[in-house]
């Protein structure tokens, strides 16, 4: 335990700079979304509803809230993502020399486990904090069990883009292998986005939704029922597929941790 | 060498296989209580022959044993009394020296920060400066300082004096004549700097193009190698099986010999200079051309 400690304290130090601006970045979306919340409800964008009717001012309301929730519970994610250490410890040949050391790959790939479940904790934890907070302002009911479920789909979608460029990193002895993780990153979420796109244009229930949401005029009320749809279908899966992606990361990692110099 | 010690290290038949180089059959030993300097040109394998002997690479042949035990079976019971020095640091630079304490307290069963914060007044090294902000020597001042705090029994040195100016490397060289004080301590040090492991090694191997020269005690090696200078007439009246190599110029020959006693009684009349261990390292290396410029 005393040699975990030390590799986490290791860790904290070198991430902690990452952790700070992530949270200075989640923060700082969060409290512009309050304001601009507050200002719907009771400041100059109030005002502005006024004239332009209920109707239009409800669906403003909600297109903030949507995004003001979940698109911060998406940058909550940023905290259990890859936090800088796997590629400095290539840079500084920290990962050649902690071969010479006496810590097995099971103490090293554990250290990255315990960070991966803090991280999906902490996000977890300041989505739901952030989801309270935006409906407390807005008015607008905090549903429980709904938002639970929206904010696992992100993490899970958060992690399954990491999944592969952490891969690499574990892999990665050099700076050469470790460039490959920032190639698939860049193209691991458009490649995702594509592969959920084509799924859906070939699923009967969800391929109606396309015209909607790739049309000149995204209308919110269909963008809301294809959400609706997704979570009544995938909302319960999203917890287990987190469970599963984490016990296989931390397997993945393991292996490819064991991996020597050549 | 002595093979009835116990020895620090055991390397049998290794051989390593790459595209375009191979470690081929390396075999030598280090003796317990002895420090030995592993001699070789860049690219001649010793960084090679280094990682294969702490498993950071598998050689594709061969036996390894440190301190007794062997180095893939053991690994963990090897590295808890073993320390290594590579040429750089590699620590972030974001750290200071009392956070490696911290990290290195942990990581240890056998850390000892007494030991630790010795080594850093002796060396002048501040406590709270990020390492970042470390000269080179400070760097590795500070490496070495972790490496003989948690009484390791067995230091691998890969090249670590190198870029040093030679104050430091002085001082870092005197550290080392401490630590095998006991003869509990062995070193194996790698270097392409001869003149800091004739000061201070037991013995020395050679190796080039991923093969051993010649391992043996260091006075050994001096006492039995030489340059014989001559001229071309009397080169010409040398056996090509009698020296190593030959380096010519207009005016004469310089030969290296392996065996002194033998060619000063063979070609009395001929001066034998003694050679220093990076002329030997030079000679050797030239000793497929036989004879060189």
């Amino acid at each position: 335990m005393k040699k975990i400690g030390a590799l986490v304290y290791r860790e904290l130090l070198i991430s902690k700079k990452f952790y700070i601006t992530s949270f200075l970045i989640v923060f700082c979306f969060s409290v512009f979304g309050y304001l601009v919340l507050m200002s719907m409800e009771f400041g100059n964008i109030a005002k502005m509803f006024e004239e332009v009717g209920e109707e239009s001012a409800a669906v403003s309301k909600n297109s903030a809230y949507y995004i003001f929730n979940y698109f911060a519970a998406f940058i909550w994610c940023m905290l259990f993502s890859e936090n800088g250490t796997s590629a400095a410890d290539i840079k500084t040949k920290w990962r050649l020399y902690g071969f010479t050391l006496p810590v097995t790959e099971k103490e090293n790939a554990l250290v990255k486990l315990i960070f991966n479940v803090s991280g999906i904790i902490l996000s977890f934890l300041g989505a739901i904090s952030n989801g309270l907070i935006i409906s407390a302002i807005s008015g607008i009911r905090f549903d429980l069990e709904q938002n639970v479920k929206i904010y696992f789909l992100i993490i899970l979608f958060w992690m399954f883009s990491n999944f592969f460029s952490s891969v690499v990193l574990s892999w990665a002895r050099t700076q050469k292998e470790a460039g490959l993780s920032v190639i698939l990153q860049i193209f691991i979420l458009p490649l995702t986005a594509a592969v959920c796109y084509f799924l859906m244009k070939g699923s009967k229930e969800f391929s109606p939704y396309l015209s909607i949401i790739s049309g000149e005029k995204i209308e919110f009320n269909a963008l809301k029922e294809l959400g609706e749809k997704i979570l009544e279908r995938f909302g319960g899966f999203a917890l287990p597929c987190i469970l599963l992606l984490i016990v296989i990361s931390y397997f993945v990692n393991l292996r490819m941790m064991k991996r020597r110099y050549k | 060498m002595n093979d009835s010690c116990e020895n620090a290290i055991e390397i049998k038949g290794v051989t390593k296989k790459y595209d375009g180089f191979t470690l081929k059959n390396i075999s030598f030993n280090v003796p317990k209580g002895s420090i030995m300097g592993f001699i070789g040109q860049n690219g001649a394998g010793k960084t090679t022959t280094i990682r294969s002997l702490l498993n950071l690479v598998k050689i594709d042949e061969g036996e390894i044993k440190l301190l007794g035990l062997d180095h893939i079976r053991s690994e963990r019971a090897i590295k808890e009394r073993i320390a290594v020095v590579f040429d750089e640091l590699p620590f972030h630079d974001i750290f200071n020296a009392n956070q490696m304490s911290r990290i290195f307290s942990g990581i240890y069963m056998n850390w000892d920060n007494e030991t630790y914060t010795n080594y850093l007044d002796r060396f002048q090294l501040p406590r709270k400066k990020k390492i970042g902000q470390f000269s080179k020597g400070m760097k590795m001042k500070l490496q070495i300082a972790c490496a003989l705090s948690h009484n390791a029994e067995l230091l691998v040195m890969d090249e670590a004096t190198t870029g040093l100016d030679p104050v430091v490397r002085n001082e870092i060289l005197d550290i080392f004549l401490e630590y095998l004080q006991d003869e509990k301590h062995s070193i194996l040090m790698s270097s392409h700097i001869t003149g800091d492991l004739e000061k201070i090694a037991d013995s020395v191997t050679f190796i080039d193009r991923g093969q051993i020269l010649l391992s043996g005690y260091k006075d050994d090696v001096l006492e039995s190698h030489g340059i014989l200078k001559c001229s071309r007439r009397d080169y010409k009246d040398i056996d090509p099986a009698d020296f190593v190599s030959a380096r010519l110029n207009d005016y004469g020959a310089e030969v290296m010999i392996s065996d002194k006693a033998a060619i000063s009684r063979k070609y009395s009349g001929l001066i034998i200079d003694r050679a220093a261990l990076d002329e030997i390292m030079v000679y050797y290396v030239n000793r497929s051309k036989k004879e060189w410029r």
